[in-house]
């Protein structure tokens, strides 16, 4: 169908939606147009041209039934229970080991404590042994800033469930900063409750792609 | 000069179980003058206000990360030449190149162990 013969505002908007130059369209924008098009094409399409208005009909449909089966998903759920959820036993985890490692350090000092009053070749043995319990220790530490990174991820899943549930949900945008709110309000009350988060950047990297202390060593060697 | 084991050493991690390990194992190595911080911050103001004469910093810290509180350090006309050893798990090339660049004295991978951490402390103060 040659443009001049659909409505002008129609052609604005859509032009407009092509540019990008707008926020992102929502399903009801994006079905508007369609909507629009297919009103349009009723007026002018030729006979010969219904197929292609039968494909925009089927394309309405198909933004209309993915729209109800993200809806029946309940993706404010994931944003508003579960993440906040799994994000709070993350921390506890990290409070839990914090406490444990406390404890078996707490108890290697003591065993050095005891050292200096035996035999120093059996006090040998306890530091050595000592020693290995406070390098293994090391774990709490390690375990803690990987988990940081694991409450990070599920902090990005939330906000993209969050632009998900505006898009195809019915909640304006002053519901859903409500309910981001709530769900603020609630994770402070449940951290404060459990646990304190960490914060860290990187943080450690899995062993297949991790960089040794050799490496290191060579590398801040060639540094001058 | 033989290396005074009694030389306060200032230990900066936001761990807490991090700096008893680090404080543990010093000790065995002979060092028990160790005060602790918990971010670049307090580390920064510890060292205006004591005499240090080594700091060992975790990297992931807030306010202040441990770079940021090795910049500073070297900025300080009284604490630039203060050996500054930096302890993470930030293991990346560009994270020691960017921590040497700083003026970082040694860097240490997490997760480490006693013979690390002593080799570390001899390559800056020399056999003790």
């Amino acid at each position: 169908m040659p443009s001049d013969r659909l409505d002008p505002a129609l052609l604005t908007e859509i032009k407009t939606l092509k540019s990008g130059r707008v926020r992102e369209a929502t399903p009801e924008e994006i079905l508007s147009v369609v909507r629009a098009v297919i009103d349009g094409m009723n007026r002018n399409i030729p006979t010969l041209d219904v197929s292609v208005r039968d494909d925009v009909e089927d394309l309405a449909s198909y933004i209309r039934e993915t729209k109800a089966e993200i809806m029946t998903l309940k993706p404010e759920e994931i944003a508003d229970e579960h993440v906040p959820a799994a994000t709070v036993e993350l921390d506890a985890i990290v409070n839990a080991t914090e406490e444990a490692t406390h404890s078996i350090m707490e108890a290697a000092e003591r065993i050095e404590g005891v050292a200096g009053t035996i035999d120093p070749a059996l006090a040998d043995t306890l530091i050595n042994a000592t020693t290995q319990i406070y390098e293994a220790c090391g774990f709490q530490d390690i375990t803690g800033q990987r988990i940081s990174k694991v409450v990070r991820a599920l902090q990005e899943i939330e906000a993209k469930v969050d632009a998900l549930t505006l898009a195809f949900g019915d909640e304006d945008e002053a519901q859903r900063l409500e309910r981001q709110e709530r769900r603020r309000r609630r994770r402070e009350r449940d951290r404060d409750e459990a646990v304190q988060a960490g914060d860290v950047r990187e943080g450690p990297q899995l062993p297949s792609s991790a960089v040794n202390q050799n490496d290191i060593d060579a590398l801040f060697a060639s540094l001058g | 000069m033989a290396l005074d084991k009694n030389m306060p050493i200032l230990i900066v991690d936001d761990y807490k179980t991090m700096l008893r390990i680090i404080r543990n194992l010093l000790k065995q190595l002979g060092f028990d003058n160790v005060d602790e911080a918990t971010d670049g911050s307090a580390a920064l103001q510890k060292l205006r206000d004591g005499k240090f004469g080594l700091v060992i910093s975790d990297w992931n810290m807030e306010p202040m990360s441990g770079i940021q509180l090795l910049r500073e350090v070297r900025a300080d006309g009284n604490l630039r030449k203060m050996p500054f050893i930096m302890v993470t798990a930030e293991s990346k090339t560009e994270n020691v190149v960017i921590a040497k660049e700083a003026g970082v004295t040694n860097y240490i991978v997490k997760p480490f162990n006693a013979a690390t951490l002593k080799s570390k402390l001899v390559g800056v103060f020399g056999e003790f």
